[in-house]
């Protein structure tokens, strides 16, 4: 089974011959364990046999078997009948099975204190089967260990309560003001940049800052527990899946408590904590049953949760979600389950639609100028004109799951008249009366004005994150959106203090609503944590760019968020920037540029007409290719009428390399995997070696569309999304679900990890095993298999004579471009379950960490384990000049990468140069890269120094922000390994 | 003239004039100051480079090197005997040495710097000829600098002032938008002790630019014990208001030099190894800020 071929992850666990011999024995005895207190100990019963408070009774029932690598020997353990039995062996019809590479590893397993997620992300264990089942004898099993006790808080976070130790806040450096407001940009602002404003000047927005920073996230149980009481009351309804989910989010939104906070200005709330963590158990939630009693223990972003909520979802929500969830749907339901094993494996592809279909947004102005009313209104008039059932019961999904929607702010109306009526402030009375009336009014009725129009943004983003999985739901453009209600604001004030006051009130309003998007944390695992590093929810804010018919779309609104920004500077929403080059002012890209200068990580930036060139070869009217967003972390999607779900997985790149060199054999997985395309050592060119790796490449492209289309099923018979589809262009028109095809345009993006040490090892195996004749094949696959120890002088060669991507040199470029198109073409050769392509990106999240962590030494000189350059960015082993890296990036061709890029730049101004000299350069690297045709710009400020500093002393640097592989994270909310990735990063003077 | 060599191509420069800017460095210079920062282009010849950093310690270059005398670049080079061959260059594996000084056309240069042609225009950089001494080679530099300015690229040229005034005037100057000019020493016979050469015909020179409506700023190297004294400084300050020059720039000393130099082959004529401190940069900006006289960087 394993690799003949030189494995490039040597295995060097200990393994002694009598330990191997003890452990079946051993690890039987303890399963024995477990399952002798789950039999006999009161308190532990109920894990096995259960009586919720409503009479129903609850047995465990799975077959769960832990075996060595071939399957021989092993132990298992079967719950049947409230009762737990263990046996040596193999057993039939196991709901999971785990294969251990190792005796060790199979010892390792049930050691006190072991991730066996993280075991598995390891590939130490592979696991078959049923997740959920491995999360809820994870949850048994630290039952038992820890006497169903939770353990504390981490030390690091003791003592993080808000309000109890309010401190006032200092306020960030403001930029400098703007010396020439561009007319065609700036109509009521006198001064865009609004430098004279701080912090200071809004003190309850540095309240909400406070609360933000200081308060840690909590487990929310409240959907998960309305969601499950809710579906099984209506098992038996046959309806249609639109209908019966339309249903399920009606009662999630008229069941959902009302929260109105004391500093708030908006009304409603993501989850009824004040930092939630919704749950989906419908989706991936079950995970999180392992950690129910150490999510407190976390060093890094712990949750809190209390005795009860424990118990809750312990009880009373997951065991109704064992089975019924979308991936294991799609593995009992799916046609290939292999294609899912190999997602279980991590190495290859990381699949989203296991967890959610996002990524993507509504069509928020509709929603604006219509009303919910109308909107459901004309779903109405459409069922009654519908000639066939499903369509008929499809449209009273969209008006139900609406009316859920209404019902939700019209009770958040009276709650807030009824705080009104009890405040003594007669300020605060005023305000919350104001509050009432918007949300009586709005978002039924069309919003008339900025503060009812700002509410209905935020309401629908609670509304929707009801409906679907809290990550990467995007905002949009909401300085475009925005305009027409600060004009009308505006217009006319002519007293300079009453304009003044306005403008403020705009600022405050979108800082609110920036922290209202803070207010809820997506579920991350222990084991999540380093794959999805720090990361939130990624909802985007997009800026600037061009309007519909091509004019510039940069305008008041827009500067008020590029100060937004600047004020707050918090990781979520990610903001992004377009530049429309000839058509936005350069005053507006110096105050982009202004901003990421002084935030150190945001905004992104873009440049339109690689983005439009890119969306127009995807088949996007003019129009609609010009009315883009960015999505998750930098993802071109048209607003509201385009299911793009542009991480709809991500690939590793460097697998299909490691493939190639191993005759198909994936070394860290230990088994063929892909195609056998040869032993390398038998290649006689260059070609013949390229040929197997695009044979491995093209192989798991192939497998991921697969997968990602068995998936997409799987969401279209059993998770459609009514309330998305009742506010997106194209459902009500074509009578189908977005989740079923009904969206104007489909899509699914893919992010390609790795595409950089790809493109370097095949110019170094280009160079020094075929062009220079340097080393031959078997000395490399020696050299790669003991991570270059004993050959340090091929390492040092590879390093000091092999032209690199990133260098202004013809080679590592031509085959980036030929790799590139390769894979373009490739996927838009798959076909797509909802129709539309599928879209490749160069982005990674922090998976270029999580992916380099699964991989071997390289031909590129990046040793094993070490991190994958990030998106796509040269190699800091290249050491390249920032001129010749931006040259590069800038040459390939953006059609090519129609799910964008990130190219990461960490720069550190250094000498006395002051701020606007600092300034003037950021702006010219940024035009130049624009004008020569790059696509996307990510700009870290911050010197190595500062980052090791923060290091050493995390809690001096708890608002420190970097931007990743294009979502933005605090850095010391970082694993390990990717603040180190962050650290390695070349740094360039500015 | 032959064309001269050119030891390297520097992108992405951000400190060698206004905005980004790449500077070629010539081979060659007709002063020997002690405290050279450049000194492989000194010698205006191709030469051995040992580039220590890099080195594994293999012997492979001196198993190639016909004459029995290449080392690894962790020990001295013995630069006399060496010709320049470049075998052991070509058999080091992991580029530890290289032959510093290689000839370009005038146009595969220019092309090469018109890469980085929209960073040098969005910041107001551009091209800087530096070294070694870029006037030895005024034909070479004026086609340079004339193509180059013809794409509308700003073109800069330091210089140590010691030059063929009738040549650059014909050749170089015309196409020049900016010179940056390096005065060391005041007292000729301590110029001579420390450079090689004396300061009069720099001396000249300098006045002779000042006369000219010409883009110009005096450098002054801040060497500690040789440039930095008070003695020096001051007449500095008084030859630049006699020229009616209202502006300089102290460069701080640092010892970057050094190893590149023990590297080289070469004896090591002045030996500070320090990092001038802010403090003493601070001092001796005072003369000059005492005459009236802007002092940039430092």
């Amino acid at each position: 089974m394993v690799g003949t071929t030189g494995s490039a992850v040597a295995t060097t666990r200990s393994s002694g011959g009598l330990m191997d011999w003890l452990t079946v024995p051993l690890v039987r005895t303890k399963l024995w364990f477990v399952g002798a207190m789950l039999n006999h100990r009161g308190s532990m019963r109920h894990h096995l046999y259960d009586v919720l408070p409503d009479g129903e009774e609850i047995t465990f029932d799975a077959r769960i078997q832990w075996l060595s690598w071939d399957r021989s020997r092993g132990v298992h353990a079967v719950f049947e009948g409230g009762r737990a039995r263990v046996g040596s062996g193999p057993i039939d019809d196991a709901d999971v099975t785990f294969r251990c590479k190792t005796m060790a590893d199979l010892r390792g397993f049930f050691a006190t204190g072991a991730d066996t997620l993280d075991m598995i992300i390891n590939n130490d264990v592979a696991i078959e089967g049923n997740m959920s089942v491995l999360a809820k004898f994870g949850h048994m099993a630290a039952c038992v260990q820890l006497g169903g006790r939770k353990l504390p808080l981490h030390e690091r976070w003791q003592g993080s309560a808000w309000p109890d130790h309010w401190q006032d806040m200092p306020a960030y450096p403001t930029g400098e003001p703007c010396s020439a407001p561009p007319a065609s940009e700036v109509t009521h602002l006198a001064e865009p940049h609004l430098a004279d404003l701080d912090l200071h000047d809004l003190p309850r927005i540095k309240q909400q800052l406070w609360a933000y920073r200081t308060v840690l996230a909590e487990w929310c149980t409240e959907r998960a527990l309305h969601l499950t009481e809710h579906v099984r009351a209506h098992a038996d309804e046959d309806v249609t899946p639109a209908l019966r989910q339309a249903r399920a989010v009606h009662h999630l939104l008229t069941t959902k408590r009302t929260v109105i906070h004391d500093d708030d200005i908006l009304a409603g709330t993501t989850t009824s904590k004040r930092i939630g963590i919704p749950l989906y158990p419908e989706l991936g939630a079950t995970w999180g049953w392992s950690e129910l009693l150490t999510t407190e223990a976390r060093d890094r972003n712990p949750y809190l949760i209390t005795d009860e909520e424990i118990d809750l979802l312990d009880r009373q929500v997951y065991p109704f979600w064992l089975h019924d969830n979308v991936r294991q749907w799609t593995y009992t339901h799916g046609e290939d389950r292999s294609l899912l094993d190999l997602d279980s494996r991590f190495a290859l592809y990381f699949m989203w639609k296991t967890q959610a279909v996002s990524h993507t947004l509504i069509d928020t102005p509709r929603a604006l100028k219509r009303g919910l009313l109308d909107i459901g209104e004309e779903a109405d008039r459409r069922a009654a004109e519908a000639t066939e059932a499903d369509r008929r019961e499809f449209y009273q999904a969209l008006r139900l799951s609406l009316d859920g929607v209404m019902d939700y702010s019209r009770r958040l109306a009276t709650h807030a008249r009824a705080l009104a009526e009890a405040e003594a402030d007669p300020a605060r009375r005023d305000e919350l009366t104001e509050m009432a009336r918007i949300c009586d009014r709005v978002p039924a009725h069309p919003a008339t004005t900025l503060h009812e129009a700002v509410q209905v943004i935020w309401l629908l983003m609670v509304a929707l994150h009801q409906e679907s999985f809290n990550a990467a739901m995007v905002v949009g453009r909401l300085d475009v959106w925005l305009q027409p209600y600060l004009h009308a604001e505006l217009d006319g004030v002519d007293d300079p203090a009453e304009l003044h006051r306005r403008i403020v009130r705009t600022v405050e309003l979108c800082c609110a609503l920036v922290l209202k998007l803070t207010d809820h944390m997506p579920f991350v695992e222990s084991a999540g944590n380093r794959i999805f590093s720090g990361s939130s929810g990624n909802q985007v804010i997009t800026l600037g760019g061009v309007t519909d018919d091509g004019e510039t779309a940069v305008c008041d609104m827009s500067w008020i968020w590029a100060k937004v920004t600047e004020l707050l500077r918090v990781r979520d929403p990610n903001v992004n920037a377009r530049f429309a080059p000839g058509v936005n002012s350069e005053a507006w890209l110096r105050r982009l540029c202004e901003v990421n200068l002084l935030t150190g990580a945001t905004p992104s930036l873009h440049n339109d007409d690689a983005v439009i060139a890119a969306m127009l070869e995807q088949g996007f009217t003019p129009e609609h290719a010009r009315d883009w967003t960015a999505t998750g972390c930098v993802e071109p999607t048209s607003c509201g009428r385009h299911l793009g779900h542009t991480n709809s997985m991500m690939f590793n790149a460097v697998a299909a390399l490691e493939m190639a060199l191993n005759d198909g054999v994936h070394p860290l997985i230990g088994e063929q995997v892909g195609p056998c395309t040869g032993d390398p050592r038998s290649f006689e060119t260059y070609d013949a070696f390229l040929e197997a790796f695009l044979a491995q490449l093209g192989w798991l492209i192939d497998r991921s569309a697969d997968a990602n289309n068995m998936l997409g099923q799987a969401w279209r018979e059993l998770k459609p999304t009514p309330l998305m589809s009742a506010l997106f262009d194209g459902p009500m028109e074509s009578g189908r679900d977005v989740m079923d095809g009904g969206a104007l345009y489909n899509s699914s993006g893919t992010a390609l990890i790795g595409l950089t040490d790809v493109v370097d090892s095949l110019a170094a195996i280009r160079t020094l095993v075929y062009d220079r004749e340097a080393v031959d094949f078997g000395t490399l696959l020696d050299a790669l298999a003991r991570d270059f120890e004993g050959h340090e002088d091929l390492h040092a060669e590879i390093l000091q004579r092999v032209p690199r991507f990133g260098r202004d040199e013809e080679l590592p470029l031509t085959i980036a471009r030929d790799l590139m198109r390769f894979v373009y073409e490739r996927y838009q050769g798959q076909e797509h379950y909802r129709g539309g392509k599928f879209v490749p990106g160069y982005w990674s999240m922090s998976y270029h960490v999580a992916f380099g962590d699964l991989s071997g030494a390289l031909p590129s000189g990046r040793r094993r384990g070490e991190s994958f350059t990030p998106g796509l960015t040269p190699s800091h082993l290249g050491a390249a000049p920032l001129t010749e890296q931006i040259r590069t990036v800038a040459s390939l061709d953006p059609l090519h990468m129609p799910n964008n890029i990130a190219f990461n730049v960490k720069v550190a101004p250094g000498g006395d140069d002051d701020h606007a000299a600092v300034l003037d350069r950021m702006l010219a690297y940024v035009a130049a890269y624009f004008e020569m045709g790059g696509m996307q710009l990510q700009f870290n400020v911050v010197s190595t120094e500062t980052l090791r500093e923060a290091m050493e002393h995390p809690d001096e640097y708890r608002d420190l922000l970097v931007r990743i592989s294009g979502y933005n994270v605090y850095f010391v909310d970082l694993t390990r390994e990717a603040q180190l990735e962050v650290v390695q990063r070349m740094e360039h003077a500015l | 003239m032959n064309d001269p060599l050119i030891v390297d191509v520097r992108r992405n420069a951000l400190d060698d004039g206004p905005g980004i800017r790449s500077v070629v460095f010539f081979k060659g210079c007709p002063l020997r100051c002690s405290w050279c920062q450049n000194p492989e282009t000194l010698s205006a010849r191709p030469q051995l480079q040992p580039l220590p950093g890099s080195c594994a310690d293999c012997g492979s270059c001196s198993a190639a090197c016909t004459r029995g005398i290449a080392r690894p670049a962790t020990e001295p080079h013995p630069a006399p005997s060496c010709a320049a061959c470049g075998d052991c260059v070509a058999a080091c594996r992991v580029g530890a040495r290289r032959i510093a000084g290689r000839r370009w056309a005038v146009e595969g240069l220019v092309s090469l710097l018109l890469r980085d042609e929209p960073f040098y225009r969005h910041s107001g950089g551009g091209v800087t000829l530096s070294g070694g001494e870029p006037t030895l080679y005024p034909r070479y530099t004026g086609a340079l600098a004339a193509a180059l300015r013809k794409r509308g690229v700003h073109v800069l040229a330091e210089t140590c002032g010691l030059f063929d005034r009738a040549e650059v005037e014909r050749h170089l100057l015309p196409h020049l938008s900016t010179v940056y000019f390096d005065l060391k020493l005041m007292d000729e016979g301590e110029h001579r002790q420390h450079t090689g050469r004396g300061n009069r015909a720099i001396h000249d020179n300098l006045r002779w630019l000042a006369g000219l409506d010409r883009d110009l700023l005096v450098r002054l190297p801040l060497v500690p014990g040789i440039t930095d004294t008070p003695e020096n400084l001051v007449e500095a300050t008084a030859l630049l208001r006699d020229l009616g020059l209202r502006r300089v720039a102290l460069l701080a000393y640092h010892p970057l030099w050094v190893p590149k130099r023990r590297a080289l082959g070469l004896d090591l004529p002045y030996d500070h190894e320090g990092w001038m401190s802010a403090g003493a940069a601070e001092r001796c900006r005072v003369a000059f800020d005492a005459a009236g006289i802007e002092v940039l960087g430092a």
